[in-house]
């Protein structure tokens, strides 16, 4: 039997073997090929040839550092619990499953009582005095795909997670947020290529009800921020305080594969997706909307020889985003029969695209696969980052500019064959840009927030990570799984006098099933 | 030679991709620019034809922030490069007439200026400059050692602006209605009383039985408890050589037999003889003269109710000065729960904290001063323009 034939036989067993024993090495594989998994297509499940793998892990982080914005603390614990399934089910259909439980704790944090606080909607608030901040978040995904009928293959994808955020110091806000998101697609295979296309409806809402204070200091100061340096900040302003974000968004992707045999594969993706988000407060007072456009484009390529695994791929993705600013008046109307006021805020103005975004991150990865049997037992590969981004705020004009590229060299081999995994990289940033103009720089937020950053985004840095991990098999009433534990240290550091710098690192124990 | 063939194809694919992702769908020029604003002062009758319009301060206020431009010969001020945004303008002088003086003044108040609303008009007032106005209101109170609120420590102060000396005996003291949601907003009592009232939920007397002479540059110091709070907290002040106190009946307030009281001549809630001076606002206060028995005044229950709570409707034309001193909101001050007209106080005055407890003091700025020294404090019916806020002003002090 010649070398091309055993290949081949060795190809069309893999599902068999993989269904027998999913461990480091095979998983390794089928996520290198599987790649329409990683589009948003769910009709596509089954142009991959999907095997049914999962795995469960419990995982602890923790990250400690002075390089890190103000806006996101420098200690963060967290406690994860992650799990996913590919499983075929029946004659007919496709599935994928995923659950991810995340619990943390952030310190030292200040300056942004919400979830996001870079390139978003900028009608966010928060108080001046660092404290700690809880989250606990709950996310799942269950996506389903039909086999192909006469070519056409039919899907649909729900994604839905909620999460809390808390701050445990005065005063006290809590981020309540649920972000759920409907997919139906669908894909048509004709010979080796297949078209697919999918849209998408999501809504995110973000709500914090009235904050609370257990020292009931008098002095404190709450802050509510509009772009940039605007800020307005009150002796008291958490009392009676509520905002929610509301964000509607839809979109689509188109997608394009190209399969010959096993040996050369391209998925390709194209998408956009509109969303606005609408900020309300109490009596439905709307400081201002968030419009934001996201166009993106995957590319994922694989060419395959009798040992060798080539992996090329390209992402990119640019935003366009913009906020309206309102002014609103509040109206009280007294009702003359019964004395009862009606509250209701009326708009008087907008600014029109008041604060603007635009961002640009694109990657491009080359990685080569030893693959040996049914599995990836070494790898070596580089990977490019590029990306800017720019805010501005007009009527008066402050602008902040920045721009990155990151090198990171990566490596990885079966010390041990199915025993130990040992995963490396190594990485240089450079800033390429990072310049900040404001209007007016003695504000609050610009002292403490927007000046003290410059000296994160214009740093550039080294960063390193390595990983272990052992597997090995349990047998519990005659079922044998394979288990894992897994332990990474990651380091970063910059350049620039005096250095700063962030390390990470992390403890899991899974089992693939 | 398969597999090279398929690779340009997937490379030809990438590059048809591309372009179209890197056409920009959002034109981001077309924003709302900045305007030329122009506002006209319009001269009252009284105003005698001798006095200019031109070269006077006009103001224009957000946030803080103030720009100021100066009228032309034809009382017109040009504002260029302005924000759209809600402004608070106002211009005032003094001027003399048959040697009185008097404060011409205008303002516009939460004014919008957008595209489309750039040229204004402003009415111009003339009244003449009180000799007693009211200079002082530390009502935000405080907290104690212990992180207790404390609110023994407020006061009020009157101040003789003038160049005689006054004499303040038989003078009222009204505080202004301070419920949430109002009783009455000034469209209602437009609507139901022609503008000819407010609101007061309490009025105090300076005893009228002798005379009580405050000379140029003195003050009259009113406060519930005329003791030292000093040993409360920083932020209080000694108050024991005030001049009147408001006898608290119920034992609350320490009082200081050695300060006559303070006359209480209505209040809202029966039993209250202490000054109700809320903490984070409303606090408007005015003083008023009147030889009539003000018991029997009107009174009126909040609009649209025939019954609860009542308030005395105190006749606008006995005003001898008011301040609108209002709570601010997480969301700013709210300009509709003004309860003074403008032409007793064009705007408002407030503390910085919405809730108060802070030791925040309101007080007229000092203008300039006199030849004997003492200071010739502002008057321009205009409390934005008028008033500070301090931590750390004193009672009877008004340069920090």
């Amino acid at each position: 039997m010649t070398s091309k034939n055993t290949s081949l036989l060795t190809l069309a067993l893999l599902p068999c073997l993989l269904w027998a024993q999913t461990d480091e090495a095979s998983y390794r594989l089928a996520d290198a090929t599987q790649t329409f998994r990683l589009t948003q297509n769910a009709a596509t499940l089954d142009v991959d040839s999907v095997v049914n793998r999962g795995y469960a892990q419990i995982r602890f982080d923790r990250s400690v550092g002075d390089y890190t914005r103000v806006q996101e603390g420098d200690e963060h614990n967290a406690l994860r619990f992650e799990t996913e399934r590919y499983q075929r089910i029946g004659r007919y259909l496709v599935g994928y499953g995923r659950f991810d439980f995340d619990y943390g704790r952030v310190q030292n944090r200040s300056w942004c009582d919400v979830r996001r606080a870079y390139d978003t909607n900028p009608y966010f608030a928060g108080s001046s005095v660092a404290g700690k901040y809880d989250n606990m978040d709950f996310s799942l995904t269950a996506a389903l795909g039909t086999v192909s009928f006469s070519g056409f293959r039919f899907g649909t994808r729900v994604d839905y997670g909620v999460g809390d955020l808390s701050r445990l110091r005065d005063p006290r806000s809590r981020s309540e947020m649920l972000d759920y998101c409907l997919t139906p697609s669908v894909s048509y295979t004709v010979g080796r290529h297949t078209i697919g296309l999918n849209g998408h409806y999501r809504r995110r809402k973000e709500k914090m009800p009235t904050l609370t204070t257990v020292q009931t200091d008098p002095n404190l100061m709450y802050y509510q921020f509009t772009g940039m340096e605007n800020a307005i900040g009150t002796v008291g302003g958490y009392s009676s305080f509520s905002r929610e974000w509301v964000r509607h968004q839809l979109g689509a992707e188109l997608d394009y594969g190209f399969r010959f045999g096993d040996r050369v594969s391209t998925t390709n993706a194209l998408s956009i997706s509109r969303a606005e988000e609408d900020v309300l407060g109490q009596y439905k007072y709307e400081p201002g909307c968030f419009y934001d456009y996201t166009y993106g484009l995957q590319s994922y390529n694989r060419v395959r020889t009798e040992r060798h695994l080539h992996n090329i791929d390209l992402s990119v993705e640019a935003r366009q985003a913009y906020a309206d600013e309102y002014r609103e008046q509040l109206n009280i109307e007294k009702d003359p029969e019964t004395g009862y006021n009606t509250y209701s805020y009326e708009r008087l103005l907008t600014f029109s695209k008041r604060y603007q975004v635009q961002t640009l991150d694109a990657s491009l990865r080359y990685r080569l696969q030893w693959v040996k049997g049914t599995g990836v037992h070494a790898y070596a590969g580089v990977v490019a980052n590029y990306s800017i981004a720019s805010n501005k705020h007009v009527l008066p004009i402050s602008s902040f500019h920045r721009g990155r590229t990151t090198i990171t060299a990566e490596g990885g081999c079966a010390l041990i064959p199915q025993h130990l995994w040992m995963d490396f990289s190594a990485g240089y940033s450079h800033s390429m840009r990072a310049d900040l103009t404001l209007a007016d720089p003695t504000t609050d937020y610009a002292q403490n927030v927007l000046i003290p950053d410059m000296d994160y985004y214009s740093a550039d840095y080294w960063n390193e990570r390595l990983q272990l991990t052992y597997q090995f098999p349990i047998t519990i009433k005659k079922t044998r799984s394979m288990w894992y534990v897994r332990g990474y240290v990651h380091y970063l550091s910059t350049l620039k006098s005096p250095s700063r710098d962030f390390s990470s690192f992390g403890f899991t124990l899974g089992i693939f099933n | 030679m398969y597999m090279t063939k398929y690779i340009s194809k997937l490379l030809r694919v990438q590059a048809l991709l591309l372009p179209l992702l890197l056409c920009a769908c959002v034109d981001f020029n077309d924003v709302t620019e900045a305007l030329t604003v122009q506002v006209q002062l319009v001269a009252p009758e009284e105003l005698t034809t001798s006095e200019s319009l031109g070269g006077h301060d006009v103001s224009m206020a957000l946030n803080g922030q103030t720009i100021t431009v100066q009228s032309d010969d034809n009382g017109l001020a040009t504002f260029q490069g302005i924000i759209p945004d809600i402004y608070n303008i106002s211009t005032s002088w003094k001027t003399f007439q048959d040697a009185q003086r008097y404060t011409v003044s205008g303002s516009l108040n939460s004014q919008l200026l957008k595209e489309g609303q750039t040229r204004l008009t402003m009415p111009l007032n003339v009244v003449k400059d009180p000799d007693v106005i009211i200079s002082k209101i530390a009502s935000a109170g405080c907290k104690d050692k212990n992180n207790r609120t404390y609110m023994a420590g407020k006061y009020l102060e009157l101040y003789n602006n003038s160049d005689e000396p006054v004499d303040v005996s038989g003078l009222y003291i009204g505080l202004l209605d301070s419920d949430n949601p109002q009783p009455y907003t000034l469209e209602n009592l437009q609507e139901d009383y022609n503008s000819e009232y407010v609101l007061l939920k309490q009025a105090f007397r300076i005893p009228a039985d002798k005379p009580f002479l405050v000379q140029p540059g003195g003050t009259v110091l009113l406060t519930n408890s005329a003791i030292d709070h000093r040993d409360v907290s920083p932020l209080e002040s000694d108050l024991r050589g005030a001049d009147f106190e408001a006898k608290d009946v119920s034992g609350t307030y320490q009082n200081n037999p050695a300060v006559p009281a303070l006359e209480s001549t209505f209040s809202r809630t029966s039993g209250s003889a202490v000054m109700n001076l809320v903490q984070g606002g409303p606090c408007g206060v005015v003083i008023f003269r009147t030889d009539e028995d003000i018991t029997t005044f009107p009174r009126t229950y909040a609009y649209g109710k025939t019954s609860g709570n009542q308030w005395l409707l105190l006749p606008v034309r006995l005003i001898l000065d008011g301040v609108d001193y209002l709570k601010k909101f997480n969301d700013g001050v709210r300009i509709k729960t003004k309860r003074l007209y403008t032409f007793i106080d064009a705007s408002y005055t407030n503390i910085n904290a919405t809730a108060g407890w802070t030791g925040e003091v309101v007080y007229r700025r000092t203008e300039s001063h006199a030849a004997d020294g003492h200071a010739v404090l502002i008057d321009t019916n205009n409390s934005i323009n008028d008033f500070q806020v301090s931590t750390i002003i004193k009672p009877r002090v008004y340069d920090e």
